[in-house]
């Protein structure tokens, strides 16, 4: 209780939060192709050069479905048995003979414009003004997971262990040293990079610009922070009668085969 | 499909199932307080505003109590109130709100149910006269205050569900009258249930009211018909709340395809809710109803009909937030 | 108890520690510590430290090496108090470039494993009954010490068999001392159930065996039934590589599978195939390249080749000879055969050609088969006649580090139970010995029976054909009369053991390490003990080391660490410029960075003065330069009249080889008597009257198919190595079942659904198995993978906790699945290839019918 009441104002981004519905009004993106959405692209011609935004690029052409970032990103914070932090979905579509199978990595998407802050109703779920990460500040957190049920993207869980919301954290204890997440470090294709997606010098915003990229369920107006080249966007809900599509979240607890 | 995580459980269906009850039985209460009839009904609607007026905060104080309960760090959940009042402005959260809204609620309408304390009964002398009067002075003011209060509490166990995008079942600009319409049916059931049980014997006496009476039948009359009309607006509200999920494209259109046939909350959904918390009891009590409407029969039916139609009734209202509060969580947003 | 187990108490303080100091502090730590402006680009460390998720301190890293593959990858371990919370891939190391996989980031479920076996334990009850007592050290290795010395006193220590499996780098050497020294020679391994197949035709062509694949350099990559992006003997080092390739420049890769693995799945073109078919496309796409010309880039290489009954052939004999031997392997009769349209064949072959330089890359989906000799050897062909063989860019002979390390000083001949190589004339040339056959040689009898049976990283029952079989066996008292298990899990051998010795995982312990490299340049590497090993687990190496001292044999080192000590210092290399012992210890990895990558090694010259000395001999029939006395033989005289080929074991004496004017080292034989040519034509083939050139042969089984006949498919999925793994949590958690995988066509004539359980039956056996009906699969297949249906193991694995399994574990309940999938080695015989002895295991034939609807 005592951490609560100690917490500093400034930590909950509610002025940014303001100035920055104004941007993401601005840097609205543009429809794309039929494999992608053209995602909205970071908001560094927006006024908002100095923020500093860390996000993930994840190079989907690279991705190889090995799993192991799920795993890495298990051992990292030792995330308990039944719940995940991140995972990679299968998406197996097609007809023989001519049938693909497509990887899709899943983390928080830490978005700009975040439902789970929204929801909150401690303030125990906020943006960092200082890297626009997504957090849960656990001494706070009532476990109430009304911010579970507002993430469009099922990031959000009750940890079984402290019983209160968790999600990825873009592993803050790693980059906030200078080391990159613990899933991209041990992606072996190297699809997952990481950065600041507002720094012009960093490799993340370079790939950004440089590349037709595309967010997760961008309707929803989260504005993600997590990027991704190639994405799929054949979703087993919306397929035509008689086609086969199969997706395999490869989530804990939820591996339900269709 | 993805198949989801179910993170609220029963705790929080009853909770909203409890919140309903209690705000819809407050509401009805106010409702008969400020325009309820007089003359020879005046006892039985007395009875009712009271019987309401003391259901009102227990099923709230209990639910909330149940899900702080779930919680599992009771004091954890004061954190609800301690953060400043800009936050919650800035950050309107409807859980934030709503918790102020509910330690309101359960404050107003706990000095409204000490308005209908027999105060006289209890205590005698110039004390239990004084209480007494200043109640009664106190009830109609409250009423006005409790009337909207009560309703604004139902339509926010509808809130709280509808304000998040990424539940389609939820985020529908119908539930909020289906949870209100549904608070209210269980809220006048629940009366109708527990005065049931007070008269159960003919011949109790509650206060001026005697089984007997025929303003008795006669308000069971109006009481019953009031259900049942609910229960038929209540049908009318699903219509239309299936309807405007599956007229929309995508994801809620979707989600709704969990409640109709076929789909992993259809049994739930059309055994609980529709067939067992609506058409039976309104058959049931329709044909008593119309009996008496048609053919001038004298009100008047076999005692466990009497009490299972509103049990059938609570027992629907349950299954419905049930069936939204699973159903939406197993549903989400569709496309990648 | 409380002390039997104090990792694991680790376990439950972490946990309170989470709830009661939560992420606040790295939060408070990490905004204290956060960058500003962005003016200037934040770079970020790869990898190479880690701190603590609860406490925000930097843990202590320690270099080490994986082994929950073959692969070997090299790792950096971090722990906190001793507690080993995570590991990395070594951010130093050529080969693996600090990435990791799924199965080596779970290494930590392997050290603390609540069902690990951690004393020595003895059976109390009848064998297999399930009963044991806990034992010392002590008793366990004099009970053992003096069976052995019973044996060697009576003069038969071949009747100590040792089988192993997964045994590689230094402990493989230090083990072998010890069985040496002892005199046994009944040493049982289990390549024949992995790939020896694919090695033994290898030697039969190029001589050595394990090829490397260049990726960094190709232009093309063909693929015959290799797993690559989720399996590979080499697999972090070359995945990596080989996406890189694709996406970075355009490298296409054509997957030829039974089934859409992953790798099929991220091919530019998976190519279904029948099974056991591949020689037939093989052939054809030979037969395209000749028949059009295609083999220019080839030629030069030719010159390497042995094409002709003689050696001293010409080129343009040589490629009429391939001509003529591929004339009728025309597409369209591969396309009946494989199911492959001829249109396909003809345009990835000359897609293949035309790419320079390409890579033909093959696994077990190609080679463990009836005809798997011939489809690794007419692979080789196919790379031959384009020139990809050990050029950048192609096929390559592996590079890896070469140590030196202590043997013993003098040792006894050793003797053997001819167990190991199956029955009479049942394999032509069992180079890699046929271990799947060893437990029927021991039942059958007539070359003896061990008299002590101890087997090590092996699990004979499980991952042999026909579990049922194994089982009788090693429960039989009377077949084998003393049996130990030497492992760190109780698996379904363990359990029918007399005795088990509690391993240390291999993040207890001491190693070296000589895995190929993927970019031809080879890289030494040790593994250490990231912690100490739990209770009283021993590495078995050291125990080899007590065992020696008990029986007084010398075996050249003390204990493993010992032994990797002395290896660093007898390694001169590593002595000098990788400051040694400590130096290997503080670096984990280590390269000489003046190195180049090898390629064309066949072409390295041989001076003219070498040759002089005078016990070598030119052999005229085969152009082989050789040292008769290396070979073993006595005299001038008897090499001569011997001749190189019927020279037993004349390979050992392998110098050089003729090319027209030239003398190199060539193609140098490693377990056969070949020349140092590239053999496409093998007159080692031809002697025991087998096709000398690559040549189309079916499967006898395949033929004639009944409609509710299919052929079963088992293989590896990225998250599990073989059935070792199922005991680790995050591991088990993505992956425990494995419903049978079959083709909507095959489903809908078997009336079978999504979901229905099917009962799938061969000759042996029978299992039942849930179906997954899906387009990714030929049909005539059904495919299951062979890492689930454990009866022992532990919980996670099957439910069952192991005989010293803790309860008092945060992780007890945490299985929150409760179906352990099927294992296929039921229906699946023990049965080789009749030419090299690997197992058949993607040949069997089953029906299918259904049981139970969905
Ligand atoms: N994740 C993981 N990696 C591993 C291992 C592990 O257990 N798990 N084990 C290691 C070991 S010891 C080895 S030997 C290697 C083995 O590595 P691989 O040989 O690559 O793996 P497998 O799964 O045995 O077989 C490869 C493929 O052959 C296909 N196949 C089956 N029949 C046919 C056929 O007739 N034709 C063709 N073209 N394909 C066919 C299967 O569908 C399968 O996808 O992997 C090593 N790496
Ligand atoms: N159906 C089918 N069967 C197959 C295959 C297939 O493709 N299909 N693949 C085959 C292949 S490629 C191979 S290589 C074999 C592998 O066969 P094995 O080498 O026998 O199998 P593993 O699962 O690797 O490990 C065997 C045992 O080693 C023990 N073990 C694990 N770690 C340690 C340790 O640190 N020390 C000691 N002493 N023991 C340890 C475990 O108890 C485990 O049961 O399986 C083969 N089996
Ligand atoms: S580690 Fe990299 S390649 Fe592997 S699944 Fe994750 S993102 Fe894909
Ligand atoms: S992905 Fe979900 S949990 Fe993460 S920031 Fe966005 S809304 Fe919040
Ligand atoms: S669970 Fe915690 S973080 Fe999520 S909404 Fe509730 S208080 Fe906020
Ligand atoms: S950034 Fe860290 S917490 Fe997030 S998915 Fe990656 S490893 Fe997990
Ligand atoms: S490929 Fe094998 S050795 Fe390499 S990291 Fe993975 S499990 Fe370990
Ligand atoms: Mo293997």
């Amino acid at each position: 209780m005592s951490d609560s009441s100690a917490k500093p104002v400034s930590r909950r981004k509610f002025l940014k939060g303001l100035s920055q519905g104004a941007a993401a009004v601005a840097t609205a993106g543009v429809a794309g192709g039929a494999m992608h959405a053209a995602a909205t692209k970071p908001a560094t011609e927006s006024g908002e050069k100095n923020k500093v935004q860390y996000g993930m690029l994840i190079d989907l052409r690279r991705c190889i479905g090995c799993q192991a970032c799920t795993v890495a990103c298990k051992a990292e914070a030792d995330v308990p048995m039944g719940v995940s932090r991140s995972w990679v979905e299968y998406v197996e579509k097609g007809r023989y003979p001519n049938v693909g199978r497509s990887f899709l990595p899943r983390l928080c998407n830490h978005c700009s414009e975040p439902h789970c802050v929204r929801v909150c109703p401690t303030g125990a779920t906020y943006e960092r003004p200082q890297d626009g990460l997504i957090v849960i500040d656990q001494g706070v957190c009532i476990g109430c997971l009304y911010c579970a049920q507002a993430c469009p993207y099922d990031m959000r869980f009750l940890n079984p262990v402290t019983r209160f919301a968790d999600k990825c954290d873009m592993c803050i204890h790693r980059v906030s040293k200078g080391l990159v997440p613990s899933c991209v470090n041990t992606c072996q294709g190297r699809a997952r990079i990481f950065g600041d997606v507002n720094d012009p010098g960093s490799e993340i915003h370079k790939l950004i610009a440089r590349n037709p990229v595309a967010v997760m369920r961008e309707t929803y107006g989260t504005q993600p922070n997590v990027y991704y080249i190639g994405l799929d966007t054949t979703d087993e809900n919306t397929r035509k009668p008689g086609q086969y599509v199969r997706v395999t979240t490869n989530k804990a607890r939820s591996t339900k085969r269709t | 499909m993805e198949h989801h995580l179910i993170m609220w459980h029963w705790p929080m269906i009853v909770y909203l199932f409890l919140a309903g009850l209690g705000a819809g039985a407050m509401a009805v209460s106010g409702i008969v307080v400020l325009w309820g009839p007089t003359g020879e009904f005046r006892h039985r609607a007395a009875l009712i505003a009271r019987l309401g007026a003391f259901i009102g905060p227990l099923p709230v104080i209990i639910g909330t109590g149940l899900l702080i309960y779930e919680l599992g760090r009771p004091f954890r959940a004061l954190n609800l109130f301690t953060s400043n009042f800009w936050f919650m402005v800035l950050n309107p959260s409807p859980m934030n709100w709503g918790s102020w809204f509910i330690l309101l609620f359960c404050v107003v309408a706990t000095i409204y149910a000490l308005t209908f304390i027999p105060w006289k009964a209890l205590l005698s002398g110039e004390r239990g006269e004084r209480l007494e009067a200043r109640s009664e002075r106190l009830r109609a003011p409250m009423a006005t205050v409790c009337v909207p209060l009560a309703i604004a509490m139902a339509i926010y166990t509808a809130i709280l569900l509808a304000a998040v995008p990424a539940r389609p079942l939820w985020h529908t600009p119908v539930l909020w009258l289906l949870f209100t319409v549904s608070a209210f049916s269980t809220g006048l059931s629940a009366i109708i249930l527990v005065q049931r049980f007070m008269f159960r014997k003919p011949g109790a006496v509650r206060g001026a009211v005697r089984r007997e009476d025929p303003a008795f039948r006669v308000t069971e009359y109006y009481l019953v018909s009031m259900k049942v009309l609910l229960i038929i607006a209540e049908l009318v509200v699903i219509g239309l709340f299936i309807m405007f999920a599956h007229m929309t494209i995508n994801s809620a259109n979707f989600a709704v395809r969990t409640l109709l046939p076929g789909g992993e909350m259809a049994t739930a959904f059309w055994l609980g809710v529709i067939l067992v918390g609506l058409l039976l009891p309104a058959f049931i009590e329709g044909f008593y109803l119309l009996r008496t409407a048609v053919l001038g029969h004298e009100f008047e039916w076999p005692y466990v009909i009497n009490v299972s139609a509103p049990i059938a009734i609570l027992f629907g209202g349950l299954m419905l937030r049930y069936v939204i509060v699973v159903g939406g969580q197993i549903t989400g947003p569709i496309g990648i | 108890m409380v002390d039997r187990r104090n990792f694991l108490r680790i376990g439950a303080t972490a946990a309170a520690a989470a709830v009661a100091s939560p992420v606040k502090s790295a939060l408070a730590a990490s905004a204290a510590q956060s960058k500003t402006g962005a003016s200037e680009s934040q770079f970020f460390l790869e990898g190479g430290k880690d701190y603590s998720y609860l406490r925000g301190i930097e843990k202590k890293a320690t270099p080490s090496a994986c082994w929950q593959c073959v692969s070997r990858c090299p790792i950096v371990g971090f722990t906190e108090d001793g507690v080993l919370t995570k590991i990395e891939g070594q951010p130093k190391s050529i080969r693996s470039l600090g990435k990791i996989c799924a199965k080596s980031q779970a290494g930590i479920n392997q050290v603390y494993d609540p069902d690990r076996i951690l004393y020595p334990m003895r059976r109390t009850g009848e064998r297999g009954e399930g009963k044991w007592k806990r034992i010392s050290w002590d008793e366990a290795l004099a009970e053992l010490a003096e069976h052995l010395k019973r044996l060697r006193e009576a003069g038969e220590p071949e009747k100590f068999m040792f089988h192993y499996g997964r045994m590689k780098g230094g402990t493989s050497k230090l083990v072998h001392n010890f069985l040496n020294a002892y005199g046994t020679g009944t040493i049982g391994n289990h390549t024949s159930l992995c790939e020896g197949g694919k090695w033994t035709a290898q030697e039969l062509t190029w001589g050595s065996h394990y090829d490397n694949w260049d990726f960094d350099n190709t232009q093309f990559v063909l693929n015959f039934g290799s797993n690559i992006f989720e399996t590979h003997t080499n697999h972090i080092s070359t995945a990596q590589r080989l996406i890189r390739a694709m996406v970075d420049r355009n490298v296409r890769l054509v997957t030829f599978d039974v089934r859409l693995s992953n790798t099929a799945a991220k091919s530019s073109d998976w190519v279904p195939i029948r099974p056991g078919t591949d020689l037939a496309v093989v052939l054809a796409m030979c037969h395209v390249i000749m028949r059009e010309g295609l083999y220019e880039a080839g030629v030069p290489f030719l010159e390497f080749c042995k094409v002709t009954a003689d050696y001293r052939d010409s080129v343009d004999d040589k490629i009429e000879a391939l001509k003529k031997h591929v004339k009728e392997y025309t597409p369209e009769w591969a396309s009946e055969i494989s199911g492959v349209p001829s249109w396909r064949i003809v345009e990835i072959a000359r897609e293949f050609a035309n790419r320079q330089p390409a890579c033909v890359i093959s696994y077990r989906g190609a080679v463990a088969h009836y005809n798997g000799n011939e489809t690794e050897r007419a692979i080789q062909m196919l790379a031959a006649i384009t020139g990809n063989i050990d050029n950048p860019g192609g096929r390559c002979k592996a590079v890896g580090a070469s140590w030196d390390y202590p043997k013993p000083k003098k040792t006894p001949k050793t003797r053997k139970l001819d167990l190991m190589d199956g029955f009479a004339g049942q394999v032509a040339f069992p180079t890699h010995h046929v271990s799947h056959q060893v437990f029927e040689r021991i039942k059958e009898g007539s070359a003896g029976r061990p008299e002590v049976y101890l087997w090590y990283c092996y699990a004979p029952v499980y991952a042999n054909g026909d579990c049922k079989v194994n089982e009788e066996i090693l429960k039989d008292e009377s077949l084998l009369p003393f049996t130990v298990s030497v492992n760190p899990f109780y698996d379904e051998s363990a359990a029918l053991a007399d005795m088990i010795l509690p391993d240390t995982t291999y993040l207890e312990r001491f190693d070296w390490e000589d895995m190929v490299s993927p970019n031809q340049v080879p890289e030494f590497y040790i593994r250490q003990p990231l912690v100490a090993p739990l209770g009283e687990s021993r590495n078995f190496a050291d125990v080899c080391c007590d065992l020696a001292k008990r029986l007084k044999l010398k075996i050249g080192a003390k204990s493993m660490e010992d032994f990797v000590q002395k290896s660093c210092k007898q390694t001169k290399i590593v002595k000098k410029k990788a400051r040694g012992f400590r130096g290997m210890r503080k670096r984990g990895v280590w390269h000489d960075k003046r190195d180049k990558p090898r390629y064309f090694s066949y072409r390295q010259d041989v001076k003219a003065k070498e040759l002089k000395k005078k016990t070598i001999l030119f052999d005229e029939a085969t152009g082989v330069y050789w040292d008769w006395k290396k070979a073993g033989i006595g005299s001038l005289e008897v090499a001569e009249a011997q001749g190189y080929t019927s020279t037993n074991k004349a390979y050992r004496g392998y110098v050089a080889q003729q090319f027209g004017e030239r003398v190199h080292v060539g193609f140098a034989p490693d377990k056969l008597n070949k020349s140092g040519y590239f053999e496409v034509y093998s007159s080692l083939m031809e002697e025991r009257g087998l096709p000398p050139m690559p040549t189309y042969m079916a499967v006898p089984e395949h033929a004639d198919l009944a409609p509710d006949q299919l052929v079963l498919t088992t293989y590896k999925v990225n998250v599990h190595t073989h059935s070792r793994t199922m005991n680790c949590r995050w591991l088990a958690e993505l992956y425990h079942e494995n419903p049978a995988w079959i083709n909507p066509a095959t489903a809908e004539a078997l009336a079978i659904r999504e979901g229905d359980t099917v009962k799938v039956s061969s000759a042996i056996g029978e299992i039942e198995t849930e179906v997954q009906v899906t387009p990714g699969v030929v049909p005539g297949v059904i495919a299951i993978s062979h890492h689930c249906g454990h009866w022992q193991y532990g919980r996670f694995a099957s439910g069952k906790p192991s005989p010293q399994g803790v309860d008092d574990v945060p992780d007890r309940d945490t299985r929150w699945w409760n179906r352990n999938g099927v294992h296929p080695n039921w229906l699946i015989p023990n049965s080789p290839d009749p030419i090299n002895g690997q197992q058949r295991w993607m040949d069997t034939v089953v029906r299918v019918s259904k049981i139970k609807s969905a």
